[in-house]
């Protein structure tokens, strides 16, 4: 199975515009909301992130959070979570921890395969576009005209108004705009 | 709903099993219903969400009863919430029951 771009990016499309939402700070709680999902919040170890737990009866899910992680931490975590939510209906509870690089997996099965690696990208990625969209960033990119690539302050400087505009942490917003850069059809749509 | 995860790991055990009994190699099944061994191994790992027409050929290149490849249907895929927590490391179970146990947030 493969990362499924624009299929992500087009569900997420339609929760904007579904709910009215045209602007960076995008309410993932809001979008939760809509979407009849229920947000907790309660302090955890710094390694654990979040969960999403569906009932198999009524169908409800909720979507827990480690309350004790900054606050841009735990809006990337109720997006993370609501992609496992929209895009892997077969998991009934799935629990996320952080690593390094982002997010790691702990099924309550224990062994991680190969198909679980897709899915968190896939999560991150619905993530990312829900809480950063593309068309979004267009927009706010524009009062900058060309940034100059190696002047690391004023770059730096950029970053940081975004990150702060968007909600997100700087490294959320860095690892964006280069993935971004590297998507050709978005540089020439 | 059907908790798939634990599903394909039990389908998986039982293939393992089935084909342990008759002394074929992963290599040997694999041959015989024209999958690849690392397939092979997926599916007895319950990584692999297989199509059922495999299933059914695995059970035939076993001569086993395709029902001897499937689960009980009983509570263990009913989906309670101590189910679902029971294979969790206990700081992420006391963390999730008590995460349930707070009021639904609304708006932050």
């Amino acid at each position: 199975m493969r990362v499924r771009k624009k299929y992500i990016r087009s569900i997420v499309e339609q929760l904007l515009a579904t709910n009215d939402i045209r602007s960076a700070p995008v309410s993932v709680e809001k979008i939760a909301g809509a979407l009849g999902v229920e947000i907790r919040k309660s302090p955890a170890e710094e390694n654990l992130s979040g969960f999403i737990l569906r009932d198999g009866k009524t169908g409800k899910a909720t979507i827990g959070v480690n309350s004790a992680q900054h606050r841009n931490r735990q809006r990337f975590t109720i997006g993370h979570e609501l992609g496992h939510y929209l895009l892997h209906a077969g998991h009934s509870l799935h629990v996320d921890e952080n690593s390094m690089a982002g997010f790691k997996v702990s099924w309550r099965n224990a062994d991680s395969g190969e198909g679980t690696d897709i899915e968190e990208i896939e999560a991150n990625l619905f993530a990312a576009e829900l809480l950063m969209p593309a068309a979004f960033l267009r927009e706010d990119l524009k009062p900058y005209g060309t940034l100059d690539l190696l002047d690391e302050e004023s770059l730096d400087e950029a970053f940081s108004a975004l990150a702060k505009k968007y909600r997100v942490s700087k490294q959320a917003i860095t690892y964006r705009l280069g993935n971004l850069l590297g998507n050709l059809e978005y540089l020439h749509r | 709903m059907l908790d798939r995860k634990s599903f394909y790991v039990s389908v998986g055990k039982k293939v393992k099993q089935a084909r342990e009994n008759s002394s074929y190699t992963q290599e040997e099944l694999a041959a015989k219903v024209s999958l690849s061994r690392t397939s092979i191994t997926n599916i007895e790992q319950g990584r692999q969400q297989f199509m059922a027409h495999t299933l059914i050929e695995i059970a035939i290149a076993l001569s086993v009863p395709l029902a001897s490849l499937l689960p009980e249907i009983n509570t263990k895929f009913a989906d309670t919430l101590d189910e679902k927590l029971k294979d969790l490391p206990p700081n992420e179970r006391r963390w999730i029951k008590s995460t349930l146990k707070k009021s639904a947030k609304t708006r932050a």
